[in-house]
């Protein structure tokens, strides 16, 4: 476009509105990493902790679940070097960003205020509540289906968590982590770019 | 004849102000080279177009270093947000001259 070229018509007006002002999408895709990462870890975790506790004598297996603060930590990491890379950030990226981090916040509190009081066996339905809400309304952010769906999932897999009251509650949040992190992550990751929004 | 469309606002009513503008309207911030990109300015032209809306008060440029080099970072104010509006509900009316 050359020097202060003034538009001729109004015709030439709405052409380059309508041309850039939807140029800027956002890349749905991108938000797949943490879905996958974190699927596969809490699935990991969660697996872990009930194989040691099903099949050892091992005291204070749920140490495990402290590689959770490494999972933090790569994915700020990650969300950074992400952030810096971008040519632009959108308002549905910010919205999408504080929803997980407020999550992240409301978890740490209440993983502290559950220990305090020694209720240990509501943690895990307690996050899977709060993780459901939070993909929930990435979903409707993002206009993508499976991870409403995942998240209902979540929801209904966590209360289901909550009255079983042996190791095998384990079983049912790493399954819950699949229906609503996993499968929605790959489907994510595998969605075609026309369909960002 | 060329038509005059005197009531249009002057800081809009140019191809890359406008551009630039509609560009930022659905983003939060975008960074120079983002918006040279996509507009196909040259990069002096584009600095000066850039200059003359945040002087209108209609954009806020800030700049970052980047691995040692600077970096221009451009996003709409609430008052680029109001005129962009007000240009296209004028340019409306042009289209649709009977409806207020």
């Amino acid at each position: 476009m050359e020097t202060e070229k003034n538009i001729s018509n109004i015709e030439e007006s709405l052409e380059i509105i309508n041309k850039m002002i939807f140029t800027a999408k956002v890349n749905i895709k991108g938000g797949s990493f943490y879905f996958l990462f974190w699927g596969w870890l809490i699935i990991l975790i969660s697996l872990g902790v009930f194989s040691l506790e099903k099949f050892t004598n091992m005291m204070n297996s749920e140490v495990l679940w402290s590689l959770t603060f490494v999972g933090v930590i790569v994915s700020g990491i990650y969300g950074y070097k992400k952030e810096k890379k971008e040519k632009f950030t959108t308002y549905t990226g910010n919205i999408y960003m504080w929803v997980w981090l407020g999550f992240l916040i409301v978890v740490a509190g209440l993983i502290f205020i559950i220990i305090y009081d020694k209720a240990y066996t509501l943690i895990g339905p307690v996050i899977l509540l709060l993780a459901g809400y939070a993909t929930l309304l990435s979903g409707i952010i993002i206009k993508f289906k499976p991870l409403i769906i995942g998240a209902l999932f979540m929801w209904t897999l966590g209360i289901t968590a909550f009255f079983i009251h042996n190791e095998y509650a384990l079983i049912v949040e790493a399954f819950a982590v699949l229906c609503g992190y996993l499968i929605p992550g790959y489907m994510l990751k595998n969605k075609k770019d026309d369909e960002n929004i | 004849m060329m038509k005059t469309y005197k009531d249009l606002d002057p800081v809009l009513h140019s191809q890359l102000r406008l551009a630039i503008v509609s560009l930022l309207m659905n983003v939060k911030e975008a960074r120079f080279s983002f918006i040279k990109e996509k507009t196909g300015a040259t990069a002096g032209n584009l600095s000066v177009q850039i200059k003359k809306l945040k002087d209108a008060g209609y954009i806020d440029v800030r700049k970052r270093f980047k691995k040692n080099y600077p970096e221009t970072l451009c996003r709409i104010t609430g008052r680029g947000q109001v005129k962009f509006e007000q240009y296209v509900k004028a340019i409306e009316k042009y289209l649709k001259p009977g409806k207020s």
